[in-house]
């Protein structure tokens, strides 16, 4: 019997020694993501007219350890099949609990653009296969630098505000001094709402083509210099809502991005779904629109005549830069029409369980200027672990 | 009859089983109803009405218990609830509860700390713990 107490103690001084000191929790999710074209010669999301399984599969894995006194660190491993499933880094941070209400993260994090920039990679919390893509089109998602987040109640309202201030650097975009806001309201377990605005200094490494050379030659440098994007001023504005009221589901989003100075095309971008849950079963319809208009500042101070005589630009229709259909849209700046662009897509999602769902959507793309008339089919299965 | 009573009883039996019994520390003078044990269970409020801590504990994924207390006081799917903790637990906003794996472990966890909020089968239920609510 002593002994018997003696052994138990002992086994649970060990356990509680060893909690504290490797609390590791370890959590994942990942995307199997299989697509066709349904037109040959075009690409829709990165897939062609044969079976493709590259563009938007993908695996993660998150760890996280509780340090205690309210701090943690998290590190979140992703390999996207469109980089040949090449493992990076995506998320890195410390929190720190200030109090029940109050968090600071501080680290590798996501910029909060959109409604889903948070869970972009974690296909099972949202009903579509990829958040639609006109909308969610920036070419980089991460920052470096803090954040820091405050719920509560006002009034019937649940509220989220995020505050953050940081930078973003590849080879081929810079933004300092990217900071920002946003607030979430939700109101009785259905409605949510979501606003946010985001400021940074935008350099990329935009081509010019042959107009620079012909800009350069006349000595417009000044010109150039209003063209191309470097420590611009670049605003980003979103407001969005959800509905899931009733088995019935409606979300929007519109955004706006602005980059002065710099030839990029101001993007003005919206969603609309709505949709209907049938016990385990979600049918979804999503429309997609894309509006840009040229950046009309920029292109006012080349000459008009030169740019009648640029043989890449459209005579009278300005000077905005397509940003549409290539994904990698600012380091592969293209002058052409004004961007107007619309989608659609029908979709559904099934849960096999509380952690499995399959999906199956039909996207129709559109862009008249361009000539552009793609449909593409694509599936998958969701998992969160 | 006897027959009939037997079968009366097992429907009594069933029925009772079934119930789910949302239980706190007996030192818990606070009420809460459907909606307030739904936004503790979601991570909305971290408090009880009274302002003291309150920590929820779930039963382990696919456990009875759990599913009935997900369908009538969650009122959403297992799926839902867990893309619902998706949003929040690979952005380090969040995490849902802690899991313990048995009705025994949700009573020894509540009758222990002030703080804590379980549910259970209440046939489970001892004197231990309060039941604030029935399901």
């Amino acid at each position: 019997m002593k002994n018997k107490i003696l052994l138990s103690t002992l086994a649970s001084a060990l356990l509680c020694s060893f909690n504290a000191a490797a609390e590791l929790e370890f959590r994942g999710f990942a995307s199997v993501v299989g697509g066709i074209a349904l037109d040959s010669d075009q690409t829709l999301r990165g897939y062609k007219d044969e079976l493709s399984f590259k563009p938007e599969s993908l695996f993660a894995i998150q760890a996280s350890s509780d340090l205690g006194e309210g701090l943690s660190a998290t590190t979140q491993l992703l390999a996207r099949g469109n980089n040949d499933f090449d493992v990076e880094m995506e998320w890195a941070y410390i929190t720190y609990q200030i109090s029940n209400t109050l968090k600071l993260n501080a680290g590798k994090l996501r910029v909060p653009f959109y409604r889903y920039s948070d869970f972009l990679d974690v296909g099972f919390s949202y009903n579509w296969v990829k958040p639609p893509q006109l909308v969610y089109n920036l070419p980089f998602s991460t920052y470096e630098g803090l954040s820091l987040v405050k719920t509560g109640q006002v009034s019937v309202f649940d509220y989220m505000v995020q505050g953050f201030t940081g930078s973003y650097s590849s080879e081929d975009i810079n933004v300092d001094s990217l900071s920002g806001i946003n607030l979430t309201l939700e109101y009785d377990e259905w409605l949510s709402l979501r606003s946010g605005y985001i400021v940074g200094d935008v350099t990329f490494d935009a081509s010019l083509g042959s107009l620079s050379t012909l800009l350069q030659a006349y000595g417009l440098t000044q010109a150039e210099n209003d063209l191309k994007p470097e420590k611009d001023d670049g605003t980003f504005f979103g407001i969005g809502g959800k509905i899931d009221y009733n088995d019935w589901l409606a979300e929007l989003e519109y955004t706006e991005l602005e980059v002065a100075d710099s030839l990029l095309a101001v993007q003005k971008r919206s969603y609309l779904s709505v949709g209907r849950r049938f016990e385990r079963f979600i049918v979804l319809a999503t429309f997609e629109k894309a509006d840009d208009e040229a950046n009309d500042a920029a292109l006012f101070s080349i000459p008009l005549t030169l740019a009648n005589g640029t043989p890449v630009v459209e005579p009278t229709s300005g000077l905005p830069v397509n940003t549409i259909v290539d994904q990698t849209v600012l380091n592969n700046a293209e002058i052409a029409q004004l961007s107007d662009a619309k989608s659609w897509s029908l979709g559904v999602r099934y849960d096999l369980s509380y952690s499995a769902a399959l999906k199956v959507e039909y996207t129709n793309f559109e862009q008249e200027n361009r000539n552009l008339d793609v449909s593409a089919l694509r599936f998958g299965i969701d998992l969160m672990f | 009859m006897k027959r009939l009573t037997t079968l009366i009883i097992g429907l009594f039996v069933f029925s009772v089983s079934a119930e789910v019994a949302v239980i706190v520390n007996p030192s818990v003078g606070d009420a809460l109803d459907r909606k307030q044990i739904s936004r503790i269970f979601m991570g909305k409020d971290k408090s009880f009405p009274s302002g003291s801590d309150i920590t929820p504990f779930n039963l382990a994924d696919g456990n009875s218990v759990r599913q009935e207390f997900e369908k009538s006081v969650i009122q959403r799917s297992a799926a839902q609830i867990n893309a619902y903790w998706g949003k929040y637990v690979f952005t380090g906003k969040g995490s849902p509860p802690d899991t313990l794996s048995s009705d025994a472990e949700v009573i020894n966890k509540v009758k222990s700390s002030p703080d804590a909020i379980g549910y259970i089968s209440s046939d489970s239920v001892t004197p231990d713990v309060k039941v604030i609510a029935t399901f």
